[in-house]
């Protein structure tokens, strides 16, 4: 099943996220770092019309994940927009993406940073994929 | 995992890891604790992460750590690591993403009784004034010619605005800049970040709190610091805001993929790092320089707001700057005739006679120390920066309610204005650690002493 979910640390955040695919895996990262900086967030009203082309290289998918969390983590604080993720490209350790965004008053969380620590891509015998994140905050 | 067996008890208040516990060390790893503290050290990975430092290229004598310790990732928060210059790393980690977090302290020439009946209304103007939460501008949108100065000149650049008194460098460690600073150094995108930043207080554990002197402990120091029992004093807590979080960002995410080029291992890549003296060691520690100087210059925003609220109040009492402090911040410095960059995250520096900021954690005592010789010869010259995080956030929130928290300061006579509730049960001081206790270990282990305790009368919060 693709989803997040949002675990305790000392002192900063992780989000456990789950996904059938790799891309899902993506995209549910996004939505949950989404969900951490502005929790009641209307996704609805993002604007089909405020979009954001991003193209990511990496060494390997776990840097990938994160470099590319940390591109819509600083493009979200910039423009002060929540983003959802509208399509998603990948080739070898690189990738494409479409964001699109909502604008926002502020945030409720300032995520100074997404962290490498320990973000271990996992695959299941089934094929889901899951990862945990540590966010600074 | 780390074991009370495996340590070695140097004094009371400093445990050694040795060097053969694993065999990727370089050094042995030392940490300052009272034999108390040890089962909440035992809590988290942090020696696990001080072991990992021990590790890096370069690093010399010990890689340490103070009785606020907590774990953090890649470095352990309240570390110090010094590496050579010409053989050593530098590394962003060590110093953390937000960098050139410090605070100072302004002490008026009023007592408690005097501002009291002003308390509340004093905390609202703070709180109006001072732009706090996450996501609110400051008063000065920066041009990108201003920018780049704010970010090479650091607090001497707002002395020309009429921002800054020309005494106030005098109070600021490194005078409010480093001269290393290069803003080109620092991505368009870290400049977007901090443009409209200047002079905010951000969210989290960041804050401005009028305190008053309970207790003075050391009369000499005091009276040269300019301090006296039930003054009323000012702490201002935060740091680069987002221009600090990218810096960090974007260098990690350079020497990420540097570590092959200079053929470096490390146990996680939140301790990647490059040789200080390669390129990308070098634009990482101008760009680290320059974040460290908007910081300086928002704190200095940051007391020009403060003083005129105060002057407002009450009219021409001064606020004079009695120093202000980094405790994320890495700094090239001479011990032994050799020259050492020293990382310190969640560390302050504590050079003889230097005044020490340690701010508690919310709601509970704060104090300031004086650095002392021992420290030159033990820390490389540094002790603790605080109380030092022992609940999650979440473990906290689950705890108390924002409102309870609150009711229990008011019911204690602090008042606080917040922009968020639950950030208030998020910082609750049960959350933290004993901020007497982590004094008393800096103090017993002689690399500082007591000069005066602070007790909080206002938090304000974003």
């Amino acid at each position: 099943m693709n989803s997040f979910e949002i675990l305790p640390h000392t002192a900063d955040v992780r989000l456990r996220v789950k996904g059938k695919t790799l891309e899902a895996l993506f995209k549910q990262a996004v939505l949950g770092m989404a969900q951490i900086l502005k929790p009641n967030a209307n996704i609805a009203k993002i604007n089909a019309n405020n979009t954001k082309q991003i193209k990511v290289e990496s060494l390997n998918k776990e840097i990938l994940l994160i470099d590319f969390l940390s591109e819509v983590l600083t493009l979200s604080q910039i423009n002060k927009n929540i983003y959802n993720v509208s399509s998603l490209k990948f080739q070898d350790s690189s990738l494409e993406a479409e964001l699109v965004g909502a604008k926002v008053d502020g945030f409720d969380e300032d995520i100074k940073a997404v962290t490498y620590h320990e973000a271990k891509i996992t695959e299941s015998k089934e094929g889901n994929f899951e990862v945990i994140i540590t966010f600074d905050i | 995992m780390i074991a009370k067996k495996d340590l070695f008890k140097i004094s009371d208040y400093l445990w050694e890891i040795p060097k053969s516990f694993r065999k990727d060390m370089r050094v042995a790893a030392r940490f300052y604790a009272s034999e108390k503290m040890l089962d909440d050290i035992f809590r988290d990975r942090s020696l696990d992460q001080l072991v990992n430092v021990a590790t890096l290229p370069g690093i010399q004598k010990f890689a340490l750590a103070m009785p606020d310790m907590h774990e953090g990732y890649g470095f352990p928060i309240g570390g110090v690591a010094a590496m050579d210059i010409k053989e050593g790393v530098i590394s962003p980690g060590g110093i953390g993403y937000d960098i050139n977090c410090g605070v100072r302290l302004l002490a008026s020439d009023k007592n408690f009784g005097e501002i009291k009946p002003h308390l509340e209304n004093l905390a609202e103007s703070l709180f109006k004034e001072i732009p706090s939460g996450v996501g609110r501008g400051g008063k000065l949108k920066l041009s990108d010619k201003e920018m780049n100065e704010i970010l090479e000149k650091g607090v001497a650049w707002l002395i020309k605005r009429g921002y800054a008194d020309k005494n106030d460098l005098d109070f600021i460690e490194s005078k409010g800049y480093l001269k290393e600073a290069r803003a080109d150094c620092v991505s368009s995108l870290a400049k977007k970040r901090g443009a409209d930043q200047l002079g905010t207080m951000g969210a989290g554990n960041h804050f401005v709190e009028v305190d008053v002197i309970e207790e003075i402990l050391d009369e000499e120091h005091a009276k040269k610091f300019g301090l006296f029992e039930n003054q009323v004093a000012i702490l201002i807590h935060t740091g680069s805001r987002g221009l600090g979080h990218q810096v960090a960002t974007d260098y990690i995410k350079i020497m990420v993929r540097a570590l092959d080029k200079y053929k470096i291992k490390i146990p996680d890549l939140e301790l990647a790092c490059a040789p200080f003296s390669s390129k990308e060691g070098q634009d990482y520690f101008s760009a680290m320089s320059a974040a460290a100087n908007f910081a300086w210059a928002n704190r200095q925003m940051i007391t020009w707001h403060t003083r005129k609220v105060w002057n407002h109040f009450f009219g021409n009492s001064q606020l004079k700057l009695i120093y202000d402090v980094a405790h994320n911040i890495a700094k090239i410095e001479e011990y032994n005739g050799k020259k050492l960059i020293i990382h310190r995250k969640g560390a302050t520096r504590a050079f003889p006679e230097q005044p020490v900021i340690i701010p508690g954690s919310m709601g509970t005592a704060s104090y300031v120390l004086v650095g002392a010789e021992k420290a030159m010869k033990e820390s490389f010259g540094s002790v603790c920066h605080g109380a030092g995080r022992m609940m999650s956030r979440h473990a906290a929130l689950r705890q108390a309610q924002g409102r309870e928290v609150k009711e229990k300061l008011s019911a204690k006579g602090v008042v606080v204005r917040t922009g968020s509730i639950r950030g208030l049960a998020e910082e609750a001081p049960f959350a933290y650690k004993n901020i007497d206790d982590v004094v008393d270990v800096v103090s017993g282990a002689g690399i500082a002493q007591k000069v005066a305790r602070l007790r909080p009368m206002a938090v304000i919060k974003g």
